[in-house]
C-alpha cells in the first residue's frame, strides 16, 4: 500500500471543487479504528501474564552492568533534553502543550510550510512521533539555508554542491512542475529547455547537497502538477538562466496564472485528457481525439468522483493532524525567526568591530 | 497511430501507481534495450544523416552483462545499415533525485576504440558522468567535446 500524500494524484483540482448541496463529513482521526502501536500490551493480557508469573519488582532491566555501560546513550543528560526540546517529544512535551494551546495560526504558515502536512496514508502506516521529528529537522535545516515559499508553476533556481563542476556549484533555472511527498523528503522538480533539449531535475527540498533555493517568480497555476508540459511547445517551459528575480510580497495573494496550454499533436506520453487537467486548451485537445475518446473524456470531467464522499474522506488528512501540525510549526517558525534575528544582531556586530579596527566608516 | 501501440498511462514520474483510478495505469515504456531507437546528439556526419533521414539508432546490444541501458551506458547500434557503438548521455527514465532526466534518449556515437566519431555535443550532458564510472569505456574525450552539463 504506496504512501500517497496530496500531490500524488495526477490532478485532483477538480475532485475538491464544492458540489453545492454536498457536506463532506468532517475527518476525524478516532473514525478509524485506532492506530495499533507496536509493543502496547493489552491490559487483559498484561494482567494474565502479572497475575501468572511470579511478582518482578520493577526497576532496572536485569542485565550485567558490562552491558549497561555499552549500551547507556553517549549524550550527557543536557544534550538529550535539548534534543527532546527540538525534536517537540520526550518526557518534557512542553512544544506539544504549547501547540495545543496554540490559536489559530496566520495563513501564511499554511503558504511557507505546505509540505508540513502529513501525508494522506492508512492511519496504520503514521506514526505522530515520526512526522514530529521531521518538522524539526526541517526547521533545523531553515535555520542553514532560506526556503522560500513556491507553488507549481513558480520559476526557481537551484544551486547544488557538485565535485565535479569548475566552481563546485551546480545551477540550474527551471519551472516547477511537480512537488511530491511531505516532511523531510519533499521534493520538486524544475523544467527548463537548455540547447534545444528539454530537461527536469528532481530536487530534495532538504537536501544538504542544496546550497541554494532562490526564488524568481512566485506564481500558481490552474492544475497540482505540470507533467503535460512534456507534449507541450517547448516556448512553455523556456527560462532564461540569467533571469533576474522578480519582486513578491508576502502580504499579497499567489498570483494565479491561468493561461491555457495547447498540446502539441499525438502520440503524448500520457492521456491527458482523462486526469481534469484545468491548464490545457479543453478544445484544442478535444480536436486531437476520436469521438469515442471525447465522449470518455467528458464522462470522466463530469466526475463522479465529486459526489464520492468515501474518496474525498480518505483523500483528506484528518483536520486536528493537521491543525497540530501546522501549529508545531508555526512555534517552531517563531523560533527560527528569533534564531534569524540574532544572526543578523551578531553579523551586524561583527561588521561594526570590524570596521572599528580598520579605521572605515 | 503510435499511440495505440504504445498504451502509456499517467503515472508520476517514479512509476508508484495511482492505485485508485479507473484508468489502466502500467508504467511508462521507457527503458533503453534492444530495440530500442535512440536520438543522435553530437555532430558526426552518420549521426546527421540517420537523423535527417528519419532513421535514427536502434540499440542492438547493451554492454555490461544486463538487459537495460540507462545513462552513462555503452550500446552497440545499427545507424545506417551499419553496427556501431555509442555511449547514453542523457535518458527519459528519471534517475533519482539531482540526476537530469530528458525528453530523448540521447546517444553520441563512437568508433570501435571507444573515441567520439563527432566533435561536439549538441545536447546537455549529466554532471554526474563526469565521474568516469563505466568499467567498459573511458570517455573522457567524449566529456571534453560536451559543450554544456546540466
Amino acid at each position: 500500500h504506496p504512501a500517497r500524500d496530496a500531490t500524488s494524484a495526477i490532478s485532483s483540482s477538480w475532485q475538491l471543487r464544492p458540489v453545492p448541496g454536498l457536506q463532506v463529513p468532517l475527518r476525524l482521526p478516532s473514525d478509524r479504528r485506532p492506530p495499533v502501536r507496536r509493543f502496547a500490551c493489552p491490559a487483559s493480557i498484561a494482567a494474565a501474564s502479572a497475575a501468572a508469573s511470579p511478582a518482578v519488582p520493577p526497576g532496572p532491566p536485569l542485565a550485567p552492568a558490562g552491558i549497561a555501560r555499552v549500551y547507556k546513550p553517549r549524550l550527557s543528560p543536557e544534550a538529550m533534553k535539548e534534543f527532546w526540546r527540538l525534536s517537540g517529544i520526550g518526557p518534557d512535551h512542553s512544544r506539544a502543550k504549547a501547540a495545543d494551546q496554540q490559536a489559530e495560526v496566520p495563513p501564511e504558515i499554511k503558504r511557507l510550510y505546505q509540505e508540513a502536512l502529513p501525508p494522506i496514508v492508512s492511519q496504520d502506516y503514521r506514526d505522530p512521533i515520526v512526522e514530529s521529528l521531521h518538522r524539526a529537522e526541517m526547521m533545523r535545516r531553515r535555520r542553514v539555508i532560506n526556503i522560500p515559499e513556491f507553488h507549481v508553476g513558480s520559476i526557481l533556481a537551484v544551486s547544488v554542491m557538485d565535485k565535479h563542476a569548475p566552481n563546485k556549484v551546480n545551477r540550474f533555472v527551471g519551472l516547477c512542475i511537480l512537488r511530491r511527498h511531505t516532511g523531510l523528503f519533499t521534493t520538486f522538480t524544475l523544467r527548463n529547455m537548455v540547447d534545444q533539449v528539454c530537461v527536469q531535475i528532481e530536487y530534495e527540498l532538504y537536501s544538504p547537497s542544496i546550497v541554494s533555493i532562490q526564488l524568481l517568480k512566485l506564481e500558481r497555476r490552474l492544475d497540482d502538477n505540470l507533467l503535460y508540459l512534456m507534449d507541450a511547445p517547448h516556448s512553455h517551459c523556456t527560462i532564461p538562466f540569467d533571469m533576474v528575480p522578480e519582486p513578491y510580497s508576502r502580504n499579497d495573494p499567489v498570483p494565479v496564472n491561468r493561461e491555457r496550454v495547447r498540446l502539441n499533436p499525438p502520440p503524448w506520453m500520457c492521456k491527458w485528457h482523462l486526469h481534469g487537467y484545468q491548464g490545457i486548451d479543453l478544445e484544442h485537445l478535444y480536436s486531437y481525439l476520436s469521438d469515442k475518446d471525447v465522449a470518455k473524456a467528458i464522462e470522466f470531467s463530469k466526475a463522479y468522483k465529486r459526489y464520492d464522499l468515501l474518496d474525498q474522506y480518505l483523500n483528506r488528512v484528518p483536520v486536528p493532524d493537521a491543525d497540530y501540525a501546522f501549529k508545531d510549526i508555526f512555534i517552531q517558525h517563531q523560533e527560527l525567526l528569533q534564531h534569524q534575528q540574532q544572526q543578523q544582531q551578531q553579523s551586524s556586530k561583527k561588521s561594526e568591530v570590524i570596521s572599528k579596527l580598520t579605521g572605515t566608516v | 497511430l503510435g499511440a495505440a501501440l504504445r498504451i502509456q498511462a499517467a503515472v508520476p514520474a517514479t512509476g508508484c501507481c495511482v492505485c485508485r483510478n479507473w484508468i489502466s495505469t502500467t508504467p511508462r515504456l521507457d527503458y533503453i534495450q534492444r530495440r530500442t531507437r535512440l536520438r543522435v546528439v553530437d555532430n558526426s556526419e552518420l549521426g546527421r544523416r540517420a537523423m535527417e533521414a528519419g532513421k535514427p539508432p536502434r540499440v542492438m546490444h547493451v554492454y555490461g552483462k544486463k538487459l537495460k541501458a540507462a545513462t552513462g551506458d555503452m550500446v552497440m547500434v545499427a545507424i545506417l545499415g551499419q553496427k556501431r557503438r555509442g555511449f547514453i548521455v542523457g535518458a527519459r527514465r528519471p534517475e533519482g533525485p539531482l540526476r537530469p532526466q530528458f525528453d530523448s534518449n540521447n546517444l553520441v556515437l563512437l568508433n570501435d576504440e571507444g573515441q567520439p566519431l563527432g566533435n561536439r555535443i549538441l545536447a546537455p550532458v549529466p554532471s554526474f558522468l563526469r565521474a568516469n564510472r563505466n568499467p567498459k569505456l573511458d570517455y573522457t574525450k567524449l566529456l571534453a567535446i560536451a559543450t554544456k552539463f546540466v
